[in-house]
């Protein structure tokens, strides 16, 4: 059933997304080489790669995107926690990335598809900080993709804690 | 009734009820249940979706997972120190170290209870991290290779713990799965139940409401077939009823005929020489008979009520002349017992009233009757009054009052039922029918009013006739008013009637010429046959009773006549309105029936209902004197037991003056003989001839408002009619001196010049 819901939503979903990404981000026009050490890569089909097919950001590169914060509960800690970091979809329109599916990849080649659809329809948010803190590898980051889970019913289900990849390194988009 | 019974189904048991209330509180047991194991599964679907938040199994084995790669790496360094990546080792160590904390007990204990091997393991890990961080934790100087040797010491003996960690909470967890799946299974078992168990009640529930709803049905129809019969009963009753009350009618109205000619009889004897024990005998004879005649007439009364046959026929009334009417008939009674009769009116009752005279002189007559009977001395007093209340209609009141023995409450409240009277004793005391004061009620509420009473014991009653008072004019105009109005170029009738008294002859000779009708008279039914035969006439007037040939043998004779002279309306005239006479005269071929004394207002009604038209235009232009202009001195005391005030007035009405004194000289002067006649009878035998001679006299003393004359001549003939052979001559006397009474009591009344005052019969 989830994977009918999914294929259904996923055509007009795509539509959307490459509307958004390619009319209404100020900042797509160019993405600079990352100086620093690269915490996360885009693949697949990037518009505006800085390096050879990809977009590759380092942390600072993060942090200048608008930055997003929530607390929520969620499976992995006891008490609910303050998540910070931009938006996937300003992420996503950094690298100019069109696509109807987001192949995540976590640093243990944890895999997870992510519709595109779902960094529009929520405020998804790549955190890089928790409870204002950066997250090291064995705190689950550097990079957490986090679904607003307290803001919809909807969202906290299996479907939406399994496409919250955590120590992220790769987004490919397709 | 039984039968009725038993058409009604038995009241329903309660038992269904009960079966209802007990299906329905199972029902509600049964709901709840359900809703309770809904809940509970909504509770594990819940729990289920928290177990799969984060696969915990997934957690142990990713542990393992990372654990055996950490120390595949930190092998493959060791042996091949060129492949060396800090940084890569690093990333490892720390994605390992990242995993332990989601095996912490505090992750876990929500789904599967903590045990040792957890515990254990959990605290080996957290040692080896401790340690090795002096190597790899954040604050650690890089690494080198010795470093990554000690570490790969420290590690090697955890494998096996953390394999048989995983091991343990896969199996655990698979157990866990088990447990809720079977729980999930029984839960849908009892669910099943439940839906099935609710269905059956369900149907059952169905089953009792369809049944109560058949029953119910059955019932409606029971209840409709039970109203149907009762109505059927109803019906079968009222028809016994009606035929009783017609067969008491005609009953009573058979025994009356031959009861007059006991009355008659009687007075016969009482005339002879008689001794006192005689006379005595007699007089009770007289009494009881009376008092049979009267239950006769009560009976008669009471039975037309009952059967609804009773019909008023309100006309214009002259008040005034009605109670002197009752005055000059109840003063005799009254003097008889030595009581003083009363007679007064207030001065706004009014001249003319819309009434039935003969009903309301009835009630009166009654309530008089009644008072004088129950009072031995004192005072007998009748007051008409009008009570104009400004909150109802005006009503006319008579009030009865005496100085009798009067009544207490619980008699009062006897007083107008059927066969009641004061008690068994006054009963025997007073005699009298019982059924007056019902009669008079009766016909008091059919006059839209009531009959009230006030008394107690030995102070007296008085009794009050209210009936609701409607003026109207002098008689003839107001009932001319009425009567439709006709073309005037109606051409006049060509009437033939038969009449064998010369009086009435005279009357209606007047009274249709004055209409405009041309009119043929003859003596007998004979010459009425005959004169029908060879002449056209449009109307034939027939007296029932004349010789020769009477009224009813003529009219077959006529009808038996080839058209169109057979077919020529007729229209009987007799001195008896009984409904049998009425009867004899329609079956004899009569079109209509009139009642002496003929009134003008009657006639013209009937030829109205004949010819569709009544001549009123002629009527209106006739009347150029009031109505009551006739002679109107109201006759004193003296001659109120004789004559009938109200006759000039009402037979006269629209005649030339002076009809009325012409007639009445006719009348006395015995022009056609038939006083002369029925003198010379009363000598013989009764015979057919002494009551078509006595019929005779007495239409004429009706019409001419002779009263005692009529009620003699009416006494002859019933004596007649009843074969009396005995003694009819003692009436001659009384015959001759009623005529000399009659005579001087016209003459007092104003009706006739002195000079008249001979009779043939003198």
């Amino acid at each position: 059933m989830d994977t009918a819901r999914r294929r259904s939503a996923r055509a007009p979903a795509a539509l959307a997304l490459s509307f958004a990404l390619g009319l209404a981000a100020p900042w797509a026009a160019a993405l600079d080489a990352a100086p620093g050490k690269v915490v996360l890569t885009i693949t697949g089909q990037v518009a505006h790669p800085n390096a050879p097919d990809r977009a590759d950001f380092d942390m600072a590169m993060l942090e200048k995107l608008p930055q997003h914060s929530f607390t929520t509960a969620t499976p992995w800690y006891a008490q609910a926690k303050t998540f910070t970091g931009p938006l996937l979809r300003d992420v996503l329109a950094a690298a100019g990335a069109r696509g109807a599916v987001l192949r995540a990849v976590a640093l243990n080649d944890y895999k997870i598809e992510i519709p595109a659809a779902d960094a529009e329809a929520f405020d998804v948010i790549v955190a890089r900080l928790l409870d204002g803190k950066p997250m090291a590898v064995r705190e689950k980051g550097p990079l957490f993709i986090v679904y607003p889970f307290d803001s919809r019913t909807e969202l906290r289900s299996e479907r939406y804690y399994s496409r919250s990849a955590w120590q992220l390194r790769t987004l490919d988009v397709r | 009734m039984t039968d009725l019974d038993d058409s009604l189904p038995a009241p329903h048991p309660p038992q269904p009820r009960r079966w209802l209330a007990i299906i329905v509180t199972v029902l509600l047991g049964a709901f709840a249940t359900v809703a309770a194991v809904q809940w509970r599964q909504l509770t594990l679907l819940d729990a289920g979706v928290h177990y799969e938040g984060d696969n915990i199994v997934w957690s142990f084995f990713q542990l393992e997972a990372e654990y055996l790669k950490l120390r595949n790496t930190l092998r493959d360094i060791d042996r091949d120190p060129g492949s060396f990546d800090r940084d890569a080792l690093q990333t490892r160590y720390d994605i390992f170290v990242s995993r332990v904390e989601l095996v912490e007990p505090e992750r876990t204990v929500a789904h599967m209870e903590t045990r040792p091997i957890q515990a254990d393991t959990l605290a080996q890990l957290r040692t080896f991290v401790a340690t090795a961080d002096q190597w790899l934790g954040p604050s650690a100087p890089p690494i080198d290779l010795a470093g990554v040797h000690a570490v790969l010491e420290h590690m090697a003996p955890l494998g096996e713990p953390v394999h048989d960690m995983a091991m343990w909470a896969n199996d655990t967890m698979a157990a866990q799965v088990g447990a809720r799946n079977a729980l999930v299974r029984e839960q849908n078992r009892i669910g099943i139940a439940l839906t099935v168990f609710q269905s059956l009640l369900t149907i059952g529930f169905a089953v009792i409401v369809v049944r109560q709803l058949r029953a119910l049905e059955q019932r409606g129809t029971a209840l409709e077939r039970l109203a149907a019969r009762l109505q059927e009963a109803r019906r079968g009753a009222e028809a016994a009823s009606h035929t009783k009350s017609a067969f008491l009618a005609n009953m009573s109205h058979e025994l009356r005929t031959p009861f007059q000619g006991v009355l008659g009889m009687i007075a016969l004897a009482e005339d002879g020489p008689l001794t006192e024990p005689q006379a005595e005998q007699l007089r009770t004879a007289r009494e009881s008979a009376r008092h049979l005649l009267a239950l006769l007439n009560d009976v008669l009364d009471v039975s037309t009520l009952e059967n609804g046959q009773l019909k008023l026929a309100p006309a214009p009334t002259a008040l005034h002349e009605l109670l002197a009417d009752i005055e000059a008939l109840m003063d005799g009674p009254a003097r008889a017992k030595g009581i003083v009769l009363q007679v007064r009116r207030d001065g706004d009752v009014p001249a003319y009233a819309r009434a039935d005279a003969t009903r309301l002189k009835q009630i009166l007559f009654n309530l008089l009757g009644n008072a004088i009977k129950f009072t031995d001395r004192g005072t007998v007093r009748l007051d008409t009054f009008v009570e104009d209340d400004l909150a109802w209609p005006a009503a006319l009141c008579f009030r009865v009052t005496d100085t009798g023995i009067g009544m207490d409450a619980a008699t009062i409240g006897r007083l107008f039922q059927r066969f009641s009277q004061g008690d068994d004793s006054t009963s025997r005391r007073f005699g009298g029918t019982g059924l007056g004061l019902e009669i008079s009620r009766s016909l008091a509420r059919m006059m839209g009013g009531d009959i009230a009473v006030q008394s107690s014991p030995g102070k007296g009653s008085n009794f009050t006739l209210r009936v609701p008072l409607v003026s109207c004019e002098a008689p003839s105009v107001a009932e001319l008013a009425a009567t439709p109005a006709v073309p005037d170029d109606t051409p006049p009738l060509r009437v033939l009637v038969a009449e064998d008294h010369p009086v009435n002859r005279e009357f209606l000779r007047v009274l249709l010429g004055r209409l405009g009708h041309q009119v043929t008279l003859r003596e007998n039914g004979q010459l009425a046959v005959e004169a029908a035969a060879q002449g056209d006439y449009d109307l034939v007037l027939m007296d029932l009773h004349m010789p020769v040939l009477d009224g009813l043998a003529a009219a077959r004779a006529i009808r038996a006549l080839p058209a169109p002279r057979g077919d020529v309306p007729m229209v009987a005239l007799t001195a008896d309105a009984f409904s049998d006479t009425r009867q004899r005269a329609a079956q004899a071929g009569m079109n209509d029936f009139l009642t002496k004394p003929v009134q003008p207002v009657d006639l013209q009604r009937s030829l109205g209902r004949l010819f569709g038209r009544a001549r009123p235009a002629d009527w209106a232009r006739a009347s150029t004197r009031p109505a009551h202009a006739a002679p109107t001195v109201p006759p004193d005391n003296n001659t109120a037991g004789w004559l009938d005030a109200s006759a000039p007035g009402l037979m006269f009405e629209g005649l030339p003056p002076g009809t009325h004194a012409q007639l009445l000289r006719v009348f006395f002067d015995d022009e056609s003989g038939s006083i002369a006649r029925l003198s010379g009878l009363l000598n013989g035998p009764a015979c057919a001839d002494l009551r078509n001679a006595a019929h005779a006299v007495r239409g004429a003393a009706l019409s001419l408002g002779l009263r005692r004359l009529a009620a003699t001549t009416g006494h002859i003939e019933a004596l007649a009619d009843a074969s009396s052979e005995a003694g009819v001559g003692l009436l001659r006397k009384r015959l001759r001196e009623e005529l000399l009474e009659t005579q001087s009591a016209c003459v007092t009344a104003g009706w006739i010049e002195p000079s008249r005052a001979r009779t043939a019969a003198a």
